[in-house]
């Protein structure tokens, strides 16, 4: 018998638009949460651009990473690490609602405590 | 008991070294007994094509026909692959059919990936 996860930390660290990988990285998520995961995201460095609210992707004529975030909320539970929003100069009010700003200590024990398995993109 | 290892490759072959990284853990988990699933994601849907012909580099998509011969699962994202003009018909039993991939490499749904982790004892992302 598998004994398996029951829960899964996926952590962001690319911008949100001209690459893909969190884009991507944000499907994993649905697709773990469709499996019946618990599903953590941490969104950490660059990958906080993707945490912001009002993004209009209309020019990019790219999907918009914010849908997907409002896809995975409430049922994942989504962090953005608070110094690496500090670091860009970007103020917390921008972040959408329903996601927890975290500090380091935080960060460290999501990734102990829910991060039975943990994928970067 | 056997346990399961669960490799997701993200990028493409030849540009980096990722997927032989990741396909030379599969081999050696295989040989030590692991059940292998390798889920092939984003540019690395790549990996699979068929008539690869590097000149200076191990072929890819031939070490993943291998890796399959040796009962590594392999899937493909059916959304990367669709992207990347690999899949050629809608699915049939949940699988995309291509005439352009290796034996051993089905085109699948993303969905697949989440059932693999959670029945997993370790998942790498390379």
């Amino acid at each position: 018998m598998v004994i398996g996860f029951k829960s899964v930390v996926l952590v962001i660290t690319k911008p949100p638009y001209g690459l893909e990988d969190c884009f991507s990285g944000l499907y994993v998520a649905v697709a773990c949460l469709n499996s019946n995961l618990k599903c953590s995201v941490i969104f950490l460095g660059d990958g906080v651009y993707a945490a912001l609210a009002h993004q209009n992707t209309e020019k990019l004529s790219v999907p918009s990473v914010e849908d997907v975030i409002y896809a995975l909320l409430p049922e994942a539970k989504l962090y953005v690490h608070r110094n690496s929003l500090l670091e860009r100069g970007i103020p917390e009010s921008k972040v959408v609602k329903g996601i927890e700003l975290i500090n380091d200590a935080k960060t460290a024990e999501l990734l102990l405590s829910e991060g039975e398995c943990i994928i970067t993109f | 008991m056997r346990k399961t290892l669960t490799i997701i490759l993200y990028r493409g072959p030849y540009a980096s070294q990722r997927v032989d990284v990741g396909l030379a853990i599969a081999e050696k988990a295989l040989e030590r007994g692991y059940g292998v699933n390798i889920f092939l994601y984003m540019d690395a849907v790549h990996a699979p094509k068929k008539g690869q012909m590097p000149r200076y580099f191990p072929n890819v998509g031939e070490k993943l026909r291998a890796l399959a011969e040796k009962g590594a699962r392999i899937r493909a994202c059916s959304r990367c692959a669709a992207a990347r003009g690999y899949v050629e018909e809608d699915a049939k039993d949940g699988v995309y059919p291509t005439s352009q991939y290796v034996d051993g490499v089905a085109i699948v749904n993303l969905r697949e990936l989440g059932d693999w982790i959670k029945l997993s004892d370790k998942v790498i992302v390379i």
